[in-house]
């Protein structure tokens, strides 16, 4: 979302949602989107509605999903990020198992945005 | 003007009209009224966090216990599954935090995001189970919990003219 033409309030929120760190988007990802769904249909559902409105903060999501994954974390710190934020429990609860789930959301957040 | 900042305009334009139409003045909510009419755009307070719902697990029906094992209809297993007590304490304090929360949330939904919030009542407003066995601390094992918090998500209802918010789901979180 660009943001020279919006009202001041909707540029400050603009502006402080784009300067988030990857790891607090990711959190508020998790918070949002999957925390409450029953099911990757739902996930995916709100995010496609997501795209239709701003795109570009769905990239932010992609890209925070992405720097997550591919920064080192203290042992646990992806398991919290799914189990905890995201609310969904794995059946062999590890980094390892969270990872894949991570992997799965990348990718169909991809998917969301190929379709726009 | 470009081709990308025609686009540009046009969507900052829309963002524009849609927070001056959603108002100074925040809405109030009937969480039963409002599952009825969003139930198909994915509105469900009602039906996963209801105070009907049965607590305790039991593989005939659909419980709130029920979900952190993720027994049928449920299609996920959860680490936290709470409802709320009573309608009227939904309605309340949905309409509190929305309340001393509306510019955030009127910026988020002019823009186009979901909103999502959190907010902490002071009483005991749900109840329901948590995965006492979560981060790999043991066995999956529900444990029952009271809370005093719960998160909302909003969203804009589609297909209006005039930009019209409604609850997604706001449910108890321990």
């Amino acid at each position: 979302m660009e943001s020279q033409d919006l009202p001041d309030p909707l540029r400050a929120r603009v502006g402080q949602q784009r300067w988030r760190p990857a790891m607090y988007r990711m959190r508020h990802f998790m918070q949002s989107y999957v925390a409450d769904s029953d099911g990757t249909e739902e996930i995916y559902a709100e995010v496609r509605r997501t795209v239709i409105t701003d795109a570009s903060s769905v990239r932010q999501d992609l890209e925070a999903v992405e720097m997550v994954l591919k920064d080192e974390h203290v042992p646990g710190t992806l398991l919290r990020l799914v189990e905890g934020d995201g609310n969904r429990a794995l059946d062999h609860p590890s980094d390892a198992e969270a990872a894949a789930f991570l992997h799965a959301l990348a990718q169909l957040l991809r998917s969301a945005l190929d379709q726009s | 003007m470009s081709k990308r900042s025609m686009i540009n305009f046009a969507a900052d334009s829309a963002t524009t009209l849609r927070y001056y139409q959603l108002g100074n003045e925040p809405p109030d909510f009937d969480l039963t009224a409002n599952d009825d009419a969003y139930r198909d755009r994915g509105a469900h307070t009602i039906d996963r966090h209801g105070p009907d719902i049965p607590l305790r697990r039991d593989p005939r029906t659909k419980t709130i216990e029920g979900r952190i094992y993720g027994d049928l209809p449920w299609a996920a297993s959860v680490t936290r599954s709470y409802q709320w007590l009573d309608l009227s304490t939904i309605n309340r304090e949905v309409d509190a935090y929305v309340r001393l929360n509306w510019e955030t949330i009127r910026a988020d939904l002019a823009l186009g995001h979901l909103h999502k919030g959190d907010y902490d009542a002071g009483y005991r407003i749900g109840r329901g189970y948590f995965n006492s066995g979560m981060y790999g601390t043991g066995p999956r094992r529900a444990r029952y919990g009271e809370t005093t918090r719960f998160n909302v998500l909003i969203r804009l209802a589609p297909g209006l003219v005039t930009a019209t918010p409604f609850i997604l789901s706001a449910y108890p979180w321990g």
